[in-house]
């Protein structure tokens, strides 16, 4: 296909073609490739510079009021704490960028294991969130497109949108009383252990992973609603019913590609989100992953930890939105990636 | 196989009660036999042609009626019956080809559905495609839609109702948007498949010369109901009924000059213009133009979308950023010595202010020193509707108030980019006539932008013809009209008569293959 | 019943049924809607409850009865494990969010329309500084971001409605600079433009108006997401502090109480979501309103 785009590209480079215009894919990639970079460094003097602000001394705070000034800078040199200072900066990039991590100050281990397992359990947990996302936000906003303009269709918007606003605490909180407490059929904490079995390990994860679900299907159904009541009401889906074709072949050939491409691009959104910033669900849940990890480093102004985890989140959120906007140009022939955020 | 329509009437729900779209339409189409329904914009004749595909939209009704066709009763089929009728029985060309196409599929799968699925497809869809004049059709069936353009894209659509055979093929507004030439060989290629198929074809539009010139017969629609209908050529020179005569009068006359005009071949120079040029994406659509304007003069500025008209314009009004001089001489010293009016008036007024707090803003900033109730008097505007908000008013009146705005205070040229080519027909003559009047009260200098050379004749002193970025002619009026030099200007003036042209005259080939690729994409084609 | 129905065509009205309709008074339209009027109703009686309550000299922070009782008797939502009346302060619990959560998104509102107009109407050097701020806001964590801005610069109220404003600030912003977008794109502007009028009435008089109905619908939609932040903060420690009443600080103090005094931390949770559907349905029908 790339070869067919570039020669059509060669040809039609002009403005009249079509209104939009056409660049090569690799320069669009490397475009976006030379941000990804830009971006982490901005993320990441951001966040060195308000760990550095949040008030409190980790090393008064782990070796209490007893010990000496000395004492404290001497700990606080051993780990490799230093101020905010272009210096101080450099050295954490430094050995961030060659995978010294530093130590938890809290945990007293190295930060990049500890990262590791919390980053898989929530992957897990946004992974399958992301699939209840999928299926439910399909099957709603299918549901809501063909029966656009009904009161079904407007009550479930109206349904959804509040959903995706309600704080997630709120959600989780009604669904373990109901579940949990009344019913009892998932445990009240989602705490997992190395020796957790599989189905322990699902039935923990399912309340937050509902919960989760809840504050994101709207966004997605919202999207696939939009999409498809587009295709239906298009002069291309005309053209396709008075050819005369079966019902089938409208529905797989011109409405599904059409009706969901533009939902891609919410979808990817929503698994960065999903498995990146879970940390009120986490939290409820006392479920071990990097929200809830990053919430209690915060609170201990466990410093190394704290930059880690932002870091890592925001690497993992920008490549999947690369990701994503990637398959979105493969769907749809038409997409110029490098124009989408300027039009 | 004979089409026959007898008192159909179609009403569409609406929140605000029941609205006739059509009322009790009857007419009928021999197979060979083309009939074209014209009408303004909502005169019905698009829910016409839509009723007869059952594709009514869901508050649609069909109230009373019949439609045959071949036997058929077309309105009285459903299910499998519908679709069979849909996939061998009708086809249709559409206004917007490039839309109508699926822009995630290529065009030669799209085509091989219209063929229905059988051993042998794929080289069925060359043969439509070469039918259809594609030197490369091979090349063209592994093209998503939005790389053809707009011309390209409709002999595809073309190809696709093609491929059924159908025994009734219609038109609705077929080659609206499309450029002149392109228009022409549109329709040269639909008359020669009419031959071929025997097809009976409906022509809808709201271009009665253009359906004259390509009918057999014709019918007038006026409020959803047809108020005449007759023999094409007849009608267009001995209309009967009041409403048809009217739309005739208001046909703008290629072949009656300016009469009048104040006009001084010695007067100074307002606007001159050298070497502008403006690029877009690397490619010149302004390539290197000289331009002089007179006080009191009005050139014509003539040329087909993409042809830079619009650019050159904006440019003079000091809205784009350009390379190359332009220097604008007040006339008698004017604050904001250039104006501009623009194609689409309803997007060009503001719909969160009145009539009054628009032209009070012009007035102020232009320095004028007439009231709003006398400036628009002089627009022909009844002044009660000053404290109307824009988009109260009906798509003349707005043009007359951005109109207005324009001549809010002394000014010395007024940009006229299209003025009049989203307005009805009745509505055109009107506004040109205005703009005429008031050029020769106000003696201002007009740069007249249009892709018609009818619609400029009595207004232009002097023409320029504009392709590729470049004017490629320009003289007197009458020179231009009598006597062009360039082919490219003798074929604008063929496409205003509406004089057919071949579909595939040497000079205008549309394959791509022999042409420089960027002037084709300037053009187009 | 299929739920593709490809038969019906679509709902397209023909150009010919459109017709110019008189415009009302947008309240009048607003009031003859029953999901808005309950709507207003709701936020109304949240924002009433905690002033009437202080009226009252009930401020739910002492002990009026036994250590959790299930709801009954005097105390119709029960007690917390401190025995305070958990009617009492599920009520007064909407105090804290209804002042961060409506101070942040008029924050976000004002400095959010102001880029969005500056980049919607000046496009490249402006538009790409904002486009690749949200870039960042958009690659940063949301939630832990607001955390460690709030850790770095105090808890207080003021820092909560600051950090929250700014983060959705440019949210706003880019909505703003959408709706913009597609009215430069109409020539009153450029009219406006080229007879000369100052750059700065063409954005607050001519531009403003036009985007005022995206900008409020938008805003109301984002303090839907305030209160969701606000509540998401306390919850997470860094907003209102014990003995406040505060939503989301209730539900985690009582959250290990879930077993034996559920009433706890059900009647706070359900009392933000009445209040959050009430601010969404007051968003979706501004935008029925406005936007039609």
């Amino acid at each position: 296909m790339a070869t067919l785009i570039e020669a059509d590209g060669g040809v039609y480079t002009g403005t009249a073609v079509s209104s939009v215009q056409r660049r090569p894919i690799g320069r669009i990639i490397a475009r976006r490739l030379v941000q990804v970079p830009i971006v982490l460094f901005i993320v990441s003097v951001l966040v060195f510079w308000l760990v550095q602000v949040v008030p409190g001394d980790p090393g008064r705070s782990v070796l209490g009021p007893y010990a000496t000034d000395a004492q404290v800078a001497l700990w606080k040199e051993q780990h490799g704490i230093v101020g905010a200072s272009v210096e101080g900066y450099l050295t954490w990039l430094g050995a961030f960028l060659r995978g010294d991590w530093g130590i938890s100050l809290l945990y007293n281990e190295p930060v990049r294991p500890l990262i590791t397992a919390w980053l898989i359990n929530s992957m897990t947990l946004g992974v399958y969130a992301f699939v209840l996302v999928v299926v439910f936000g399909i099957a709603l906003g299918l549901f809501q497109a063909f029966h656009q303009g009904r009161r079904s269709d407007r009550g479930l918007t109206i349904g959804l949108v509040s959903l995706s606003a309600i704080p997630e605490f709120a959600v989780g909180t009604v669904l373990l009383v109901v579940f949990s407490v009344f019913l009892g059929w998932f445990p009240v904490y989602s705490g997992i252990l190395p020796d957790t079995t599989l189905s322990d390990r699902l039935r923990a994860m399912t309340l937050p992973a509902f919960t989760l679900m809840a504050a994101s299907v709207g966004y997605v159904a919202r999207m696939v609603r939009a999409g498809t009541i587009e295709t239906l009401e298009s002069p291309f889906y005309r053209t396709a019913v008075l050819k005369g074709l079966r019902e089938r072949q409208i529905v797989s050939n011109h409405v599904i590609r059409n009706s969901l491409v533009p939902s891609v691009a919410v979808l990817g959104g929503q698994l960065a989100y999903l498995i990146g910033g879970t940390a009120v669900v986490e939290t409820l849940f006392s479920y071990p992953g990097i929200g809830l990890a990053s919430v209690v480093a915060v609170q201990r102004k466990d410093i190394f930890v704290l930059e880690a985890v932002i870091m890592v989140t925001a690497l993992a959120s920008i490549v999947l939105l690369l990701v994503t906007d990637l398959i979105y140009m493969a769907l749809d022939p038409r997409i110029d990636i490098s124009s989408r955020n300027q039009q | 196989m004979t089409l026959q329509v007898e008192s159909l009437s179609v009403e569409y729900r609406t929140p605000r009660g029941v609205h006739p779209a059509l009322r009790e339409l009857s007419f009928c189409v021999e197979p060979g036999q083309s009939y074209g329904l014209v009408g303004e914009s909502g005169s019905g004749k698009s829910t016409a042609a839509l009723a007869l595909v059952r594709y009514l939209a869901r508050n649609g009704r069909v109230s009373r009626g019949r439609i045959t066709l071949d036997g058929t009763d077309v309105l009285g089929i459903e299910g499998e019956e519908l679709r069979q009728y849909r996939a061998k029985q009708v086809a249709m060309v559409y206004q917007e080809p490039v839309r109508s196409l699926n822009p995630t599929m290529r065009v030669g799968a799209q085509i091989a559905e219209s063929l229905g699925s059988g051993p042998g497809t794929s080289s069925e869809v060359l043969l439509l495609l070469e039918r259809v004049g594609f030197e490369d059709p091979g090349q063209i069936a592994l093209r998503y839609p939005h790389q053809l353009s707009g011309g390209q894209a409709q002999r595809v659509v073309i190809s696709m109702a093609l491929a059924s055979r159908p025994q009734l093929l219609i038109l609705d507004e077929p080659t609206t948007g499309l450029d002149v030439q392109i228009e022409a060989a549109v329709l040269g290629l639909i008359d020669e498949l009419r031959a071929d198929l025997d097809a009976a074809v409906v022509m809808i539009s709201h271009n009665l010369p253009l359906v004259a010139a390509r009918c057999d017969r014709v019918g007038v629609l006026k409020d959803g109901i047809l108020v005449e209908e007759g023999d094409a050529q007849e009608v267009l020179s001995y209309p009967q009924h009041e409403y048809t005569q009217e739309l005739i009068a208001a046909l703008p006359d290629i072949d009656v000059p300016k009469s009048g005009g104040s006009f001084r071949r010695s007067a100074p120079v307002v606007l001159r213009a050298e070497g502008v040029r403006k690029l877009y994406g690397g490619n010149p659509v302004v390539d290197d133009v000289d331009l002089e304007i007179r006080s009191g003069e009005v050139l014509a500025l003539v040329g087909e979308s993409g042809s830079g008209k619009t650019t050159l314009g904006r440019a003079v009004a000091g809205l784009t950023r350009h390379e190359g001089r332009i220097d604008i001489n007040p006339a008698r010293g004017e604050r904001n010595p250039v104006q501009i009016v623009f194609q689409n008036p309803d997007a060009s007024l503001n719909p969160k202010r009145t009539v009054r707090r628009i032209l009070q803003g012009s007035i102020r900033l232009l320095g004028g020193d007439s009231s709003v109730e006398s400036l628009m008097e002089q627009v022909g505007l009844d002044p009660s509707l000053a404290d109307r908000y824009a988009r109260e008013l009906s798509g003349g009146q707005q043009q007359r108030v951005a109109i207005a705005r324009a001549f809010a205070g002394p000014t010395t040229l007024v940009v006229c980019d299209e003025p009049v080519s989203s307005l009805d027909v009745s509505v055109q003559a009107k506004i040109i006539d205005l703009l005429r009047q008031l050029q020769e009260r106000t003696g201002v200098a007009y740069l007249f932008i249009s892709h018609d050379l009818a619609v400029v004749r009595a207004l232009a002193d002097r023409i320029a013809v504009m392709r590729h970025g470049k004017i490629i002619e320009t003289g007197p009026a009458d020179d231009i009209y009598t006597a062009p030099r360039r082919s490219y200007t003798k074929a604008l003036l063929r496409a205003a008569r509406y004089q057919p042209t071949h579909a595939l005259e040497e000079s205008f080939s549309l394959e791509p293959s022999s042409i420089e690729p960027r002037l084709l994409v300037a053009a187009g084609v | 019943m299929s739920v593709i129905d490809i038969k019906l065509a679509p709902l397209v009205l023909s150009k010919a049924s459109r017709t110019v309709t008189k415009p009302q008074g947008v309240g009048g339209k607003l009031l003859r809607r029953p999901t808005f009027v309950l709507s207003v109703l709701i936020l109304g009686f949240w924002v009433a409850a905690p002033v009437v309550l202080a009226f009252l000299g009930l401020d739910g922070l002492n002990r009026t009865g036994g250590v959790n009782q299930p709801p009954g008797g005097g105390h119709p939502f029960g007690t917390d494990n401190l025995g305070r009346d958990v009617f009492i302060r599920t009520l007064a619990g909407a105090g804290p969010i209804l002042t961060i959560a409506p101070a942040a998104t008029a924050i976000a509102t004002v400095v959010g329309a102001a880029m969005g107009l500056a980049a919607g109407y000046f496009r490249g050097i402006v538009d790409d500084l904002l486009m690749r701020s949200f870039d960042i806001l958009h690659a940063l964590p949301g939630i832990i971001a607001i955390l460690l801005v709030t850790a770095a610069f105090g808890r207080s109220p003021v820092t909560i409605m600051i950090a929250i404003g700014i983060f959705f600030a440019p949210i706003i912003a880019r909505t703003v600079r959408s709706a913009v977008f597609v009215e430069t794109g109409k020539q009153y502007v450029e009219s406006a433009r080229s007879q000369g009028e100052s750059t700065w009435r063409i954005l607050f008089v001519e531009l403003l108006p036009n985007v005022a109905p995206t900008l409020i619908v938008e805003a109301t939609i984002r303090l839907g997401f305030a209160v969701f932040a606000s509540a998401g903060l306390s919850f997470l420690g860094l907003g209102a502090q014990p003995p406040s009443p505060d939503w989301g600080l209730v539900v985690s103090q009582n959250r290990i109480f879930i077993q034996t005094a559920w009433w706890s931390v059900t009647f706070p949770a359900l009392a933000i979501m009445t209040l959050v559907v009430a601010v969404n349905l007051i968003a979706d029908n501004l935008r029925e309103v406005l936007q039609s």
